[in-house]
């Protein structure tokens, strides 16, 4: 066994970002987009006012007048004044760059992902803005999001019930409140919370988040006919339904019915959300008909680093990991498989950077805590990768999970100068591993540390088994793995 | 029933409300020259602006309607009416302020009708009493923003609006360009009661959703969401507009555009067809936006209770806007704008008095 890799289900839980965030601009979309007559007099009145006087008073008018009903030309002329006039307010000048349709620079440094002590920060700015005004449900949701980033859970969970408790059939409050309780592993408080929720029958989103989180709550999920209904229903935009179609289709798969699916995961790709998409990619494992193309995959992090890490390419993997956890700082997703391609690619380095990351706000994560004390340890860290390795509770280890253990244990043996100890703890790792490729990733790691503990004849024996069992194996994870194994080309101090 | 030709509008040259200058009017007037702005449109309804002068009142505002829009549309009857009514209804409000002497409403003078030769149609008309400008122009003098000029118009226009209600008048267009200056007394007045309205009653712009000017228009207006209650309907919206003049002037943004150019596009109202729940969340949470940015550029002495006036004003939710202790008062009026008054008062007296402290 080697550092952990991912495994389980994908299901299309909802992303959780903050509500400007341009990703999150079409789940907050009307389900309907109407295109009512806006009545552009004032407009016209208010570029003749500007053109007759020029001053900035009446340029600030014509540009809140283009606020609210389209820009100009005239507009334009007045947001450029605005922007030009130096002591003009930051409101007045966000609104003048929106009327130039040009980026608002600050906002867009605001929306990437923030370093803990930005998000103390920013959790500061929220609370003075929730005494101010209390009744800020989107504020509540922000400060249980970026107290979720933190890893303080309670607090996290204490701000969602405030958001929840302010406004209960809102979809983007209940989609965050749902995404946090499966971050917290309540998986049917999460399920109930939405299933219960009255506006979930109108909103395709809702309806998705109901089928997605019914299946980690082992719960019936309660709108599949009524999904169905839901998708036959042309007057919803595309983009609405596609976390839907891609609930529906993940529904079909898991009962057997693979054309159905099919035909339904292909509908959510036809106007998809990145979390349907990454759904898709997970999905063509399964149903190789399913084809992400290039353009679909540059929009999901998720998604991308889902594709590398099958091919196991692992550097492009690491690299859209990193991409997935600034997009979803919270999420362990990014960490574990950011720090398994990481030490495929002898970027361990990088593998202990990625795996605190995720640690902070998944301390529980025993995968993230294997993968760190392996890296660690092959950074010859071995009193940090000690303190995380008698951290993990392995009274809580799953018969999977306990292999990999033991493997990670064998190996800190190994680099704490106990060989006996280390062969004694990855062939219990071996002799208990269920999978064969995880027998052979143990063996070759455990070659690997023979070897460069000086017992030669060991590591030897080792790699003739390997080289034996993966004749026949073509698998790619075995093949990357055994790039690992001592040959002349290798430089083994990096290992 | 037969088919009707949709008729192109008369060129405005050659429009009888536009051919006015020369004119000599019952009662004395005589209208000067079309105004440089010459063109008004309020709720659907256009009309022509110009200078007038009297032997006795000396200058005044005339402002003619203009028929010829209503005269080629499908249906000339109901745009007529609509169109007179809305005349008949402005010329009862004013006759009705102009009885109760408001001083920080713009009063009328006259009014009545002119028919021009070789013109069918009269063109109907009010006269005001004649401002210098509006509060816009001051703007140009930011360099020497007056603290204790802008608590004077918020003290003018909370005044105007007390006195409006005072009269059973909502105002429902309180903006920028209907606060008119007066150079003469150094004063600001509420004008244009085009969008006015009687307390509970139905007059012509009743059925609009949109009572004013739509950047000014409260955000639950814009979003088709009509309390069934009339008040928090109608008066809620001149608390509004009230606390949008505080962000105006301060931020040099009404709140309204300030709030939606924080929201996503799709969230805008032209394109949005979910409820007003639904998007409230994300209007409050830009509210809290702009208020924390007014909070910024008050000044100090005012921040706390300026601040605080904003956000009770401009609460998105309309029920949620007045004084606290107005809504708290069992038999009192939840709308009540004597406090902001007493407030805007006491910070033209502090303002003043920091100017006086300042040149001595």
């Amino acid at each position: 066994m080697s550092a952990g890799k991912p495994k389980g289900d994908r299901d299309v839980i909802p992303r959780w970002r903050n509500p400007r965030h341009p990703a999150t601009r079409f789940e907050l979309d009307p389900l309907r987009v109407e295109g009512r007559p806006v009545d552009r007099t004032g407009l016209r009145e208010r570029e003749g006012d500007w053109q007759a006087n020029g001053t900035l008073g009446f340029a600030l008018d014509l540009v809140g007048t283009a606020v609210v009903l389209g820009p100009s030309q005239p507009a334009k002329e007045a947001a450029k004044l605005v922007l030009e006039t130096p002591g003009t307010s930051e409101v007045a000048r966000h609104a003048s760059r929106r009327v130039l349709a040009s980026p608002d620079h600050e906002d867009l440094r605001s929306l990437s992902e923030p370093t803990n002590a930005e998000v103390r920060a920013q959790i500061h700015n929220l609370r003075e803005r929730l005494r101010s005004d209390p009744r800020n449900a989107i504020a509540w949701a922000e400060a249980a999001r970026h107290y979720t980033i933190l890893g303080e859970r309670g607090k996290a969970a204490g701000c969602m019930r405030v958001a929840v408790g302010l406004m209960p059939d809102h979809r983007y409050v209940l989609r965050a409140a749902v995404r946090l309780a499966v971050h917290h592993g309540e998986f049917d408080r999460g399920h109930a919370l939405v299933a219960r929720a009255p506006r979930t029958p109108t909103d395709p989103w809702l309806v998705a988040t109901e089928l997605a989180t019914a299946g980690p709550a082992e719960a019936r999920p309660r709108f599949v006919r009524h999904g169905r209904r839901m998708l036959e229903d042309v007057s919803f935009s595309p983009r609405s339904m596609s976390e839907l179609a891609s609930a529906l289709g993940t529904f079909e798969l898991r009962g057997g019915s693979q054309r159905r699916a099919r035909r339904l995961i292909q509908d959510s790709l036809r106007a998809p959300n990145d979390n349907a998409i990454a759904q898709g990619q997970w999905l063509s494992k399964q149903m190789p008909s399913v084809e992400i193309d290039e353009i679909l995959l540059g929009e999901s992090a998720e998604a991308r680093a889902i594709r590398h890490g099958a091919a196991m390419e692992s550097e492009q993997a690491l690299q859209a990991a990193w991409e997935w956890h600034q997009d979803q700082p919270f999420a362990s997703g990014p960490g574990e498989l950011g720090s398994y391609h990481a030490s495929v690619a002898g970027k361990f380095e990088e593998g202990v950077r990625i795996a605190e990351a995720s640690l902070k706000a998944n301390s529980n994560e025993f995968l993230l805590s294997n993968n760190l004390a392996f890296c660690l340890l092959k950074l010859d860290r071995a009193n940090e990768a000690a303190k995380i390795l008698d951290d993990i509770q392995t009274e809580d280890l799953d018969s999977d999970q306990v292999p990999t253990f033991l493997a990670t244990r064998g190996l800190f043996e190994f680099r704490v100068g106990n060989p006996d100890l280390g062969r004694r703890h990855y062939r219990t790792a071996i002799q208990r591993s269920r999978s064969s490729n995880h027998r052979i990733l143990a063996k070759i790691n455990f070659a690997v540390e023979e070897y460069r503990a000086g017992f030669f004849e060991e590591a030897m024996q080792l790699i003739r088994e390997v080289l034996s069992a993966a004749r026949a194996d073509s698998d790619p994870e075995v093949r990357a793995w055994m790039r690992r194994l001592p040959s002349p080309d290798n430089d083994f101090q990096r290992n | 029933m037969m088919a009707q030709a949709r008729l192109n509008p008369v060129p405005i040259e050659q429009r009888p409300a536009a051919l006015l200058e020369g004119e000599s009017l019952d009662g004395g007037w005589v209208v000067g020259p079309r105004l440089q702005r010459s063109r008004w449109a309020s709720g659907g309804s256009y009309s022509f602006g110009y200078s007038v002068t009297h032997p006795t009142w000396g200058r005044g505002f005339l402002k003619a309607l203009d028929y010829s829009e209503a005269l080629a549309s499908d249906d000339v009857a109901a745009a007529l009416k609509r169109l007179t009514d809305s005349y008949v209804y402005e010329r009862e409000l004013l006759e009705r302020c102009s009885k109760a002497r408001l001083s920080k409403v713009v009063m009328p003078f006259a009014h009545g009708q002119v028919r021009l030769p070789d013109h069918q149609i009269p063109v109907n008309y009010l006269i005001f009493e004649k401002a210098d400008g509006d509060v816009r122009e001051q703007f140009a003098l930011m360099d020497a923003f007056d603290q204790a000029w802008v608590m004077r118009v918020l003290h003018n226009t909370a005044t105007g609006i007390q006195q409006l209600h005072g009269e059973g008048i909502v105002h429902q267009d309180v903006k920028p360009s209907n606060l008119v200056t007066f150079n003469h007394t150094d004063t600001t007045k509420l004008a244009d009661l085009g969008r006015g309205e009687y307390f509970g009653a139905s007059g012509p712009n009743a059925e609009d959703p949109i009572a004013g000017d739509w950047t000014y228009a409260p955000p639950e207006q814009l979003y088709g969401f009509h309390p069934a209650d009339w008040g928090i309907r109608r008066r809620s919206c001149d608390l509004y507009h009230l606390g949008s003049m505080i962000c105006f002037f301060f931020l040099g943004m009404a709140t309204t555009p300030a709030l939606l150019s924080r929201l996503n596009e799709v969230q805008y109202p032209g394109q949005w067809s979910d409820s007003y729940d639904a998007v409230l969340p994300f209007i409050r949470d830009a509210f809290d936006d702009v208020a924390a940015a007014l909070e910024q550029a008050l000044p100090g002495a005012c921040k706390d209770r300026m601040s605080a006036a904003f956000r009770e004003l401009c609460d998105p939710e309309p029920e949620k806007r007045g004084h606290p202790k107005a809504k708290a008062a069992r038999h009192g009026d939840p709308f009540s704008v004597d406090r902001y008054v007493s407030l805007f008062n006491l910070q033209v007296k502090r303002a003043e008095h920091l100017l006086r402290s300042h040149t001595e």
